[in-house]
C-alpha cells in the first residue's frame, strides 16, 4: 500500500536514526525489512496515512510502499517491509512557511472568536505575525475573557515567526480543543491533513 | 494521558533511553519530541552526558562509601 514518511534531512529516520535507501532515478529504492513482526514505535517500518502526517512534521516527505500485514494505529502505521518511492518535492522550505502561517491565523482566529470585542478588534486588524504575537500576548496579560485562546494565538504566531510547522500545528489543535472540544480538535486535525493533501497532491487513499 | 509536557518528558527521559516505556507512552514522547525543539535538545544533551561518562575511567570506591553502602543494602533486606 502507499504510504508516506517525513523524515529528517539525508532520508534519516527521526528517532530511529536509520539512514533510508534513496530511490535512483525512477525505480523505488530497496526494501527495508524488519526482523520479527512490527511492534508500535519498536520495531518494523513505521509510516503515515495521510491523516497521521499532521502529527510527524519534519525535513522530507517521502512517499512509501508498505508490503506485509499493515497494522493501523491511532497516529501511525506499521509494517515488516517499506522502501522509499519518491519524496514529495512539494513540502519544500516556502511550504513549511505557508503551512505554520496558515496554522498561525486559525489559531488568531479562535481567538477572536474567545475575546471581547475591542480585543477581537483588534487582533483581527492584524497584517503581520509579529503584529500578531505583540497583540495577542499583551491581551493576554490584561483581557480576562479568552486570556487562554489569546495565549494561544500568541504562541501560535510565535510558532510561525520561528517556522515551526510541528510546534504551529499542535498550538492550532490545542486551541480548537479549548474552543471546541475533542471534535473541534479533531477537525482541526483533519484540515491540517487536507491541507497537506491538496498543497502536494498526496493521495488521500 | 493523551499528550506529554515538557516538564512530563524530563521524567520519562531514563526509562525512554532505556527502552523501558510501555508503547502508547512511548507514542506520545515521540510526538512531543517532533514538535518542541527544546525537549529535543535536552534528550541530545542527556544523550551526550551518558556518552561522556561512559567514556571516563571506573573510580574504586572508598572503603567507607562501600560499607555504608552494604549497611544500607542490608537493612533493606
Amino acid at each position: 500500500m502507499t504510504a508516506y514518511k517525513f523524515l529528517r534531512s539525508g532520508a534519516v529516520g527521526p528517532f530511529s536514526g536509520f539512514r533510508w535507501p534513496r530511490p535512483r532515478g525512477s525505480a523505488a529504492g530497496p526494501w527495508v525489512e524488519a526482523v520479527g513482526a512490527p511492534v508500535r514505535c519498536r520495531r518494523g517500518v513505521h509510516a503515515c496515512h495521510v491523516d497521521h502526517l499532521p502529527w510527524w512534521l519534519a525535513d522530507e516527505l517521502w512517499e512509501l510502499e508498505l508490503a506485509g500485514e499493515v497494522v493501523a494505529y491511532p497516529h501511525k502505521l506499521a509494517a515488516p517491509r517499506g522502501r522509499l518511492v519518491r519524496r514529495i518535492d512539494g513540502w519544500t522550505t516556502a511550504a513549511r512557511r505557508e503551512y505554520v502561517h496558515a496554522c498561525a491565523w486559525r489559531s488568531r482566529d479562535r481567538a477572536v472568536e474567545a475575546a471581547d470585542a475591542a480585543a477581537a478588534e483588534r487582533l483581527a486588524g492584524c497584517a503581520t505575525l509579529e503584529a500578531l504575537e505583540e497583540a495577542a500576548r499583551e491581551l493576554a496579560g490584561t483581557v480576562p475573557q479568552g486570556r487562554i485562546a489569546l495565549t494561544m494565538a500568541a504562541d501560535g504566531a510565535q510558532a510561525a515567526i520561528a517556522e515551526l510547522p510541528a510546534m504551529g500545528a499542535y498550538v492550532a489543535a490545542r486551541a480548537a480543543r479549548h474552543a471546541g472540544g475533542e471534535a473541534a480538535m479533531d477537525a482541526e486535525r483533519r484540515w491540517q491533513a487536507a491541507w497537506l493533501v491538496q498543497r502536494l497532491g498526496l493521495s488521500a487513499g | 494521558m493523551d499528550e506529554i509536557t515538557c516538564k512530563q518528558l524530563v521524567e520519562l527521559v531514563t526509562p525512554y533511553l532505556e527502552d523501558a516505556l510501555d508503547e502508547p507512552t512511548l507514542d506520545l514522547l515521540e510526538e512531543h519530541l517532533v514538535m518542541c525543539d527544546w525537549c529535543v535538545d535536552y534528550l541530545e544533551q542527556i544523550r551526550a552526558t551518558i556518552g561522556a561518562l561512559r567514556t571516563m575511567p571506573a573510580e574504586p570506591v572508598p572503603a567507607r562509601l562501600r560499607e555504608a553502602l552494604a549497611g544500607v543494602l542490608r537493612e533493606a533486606g
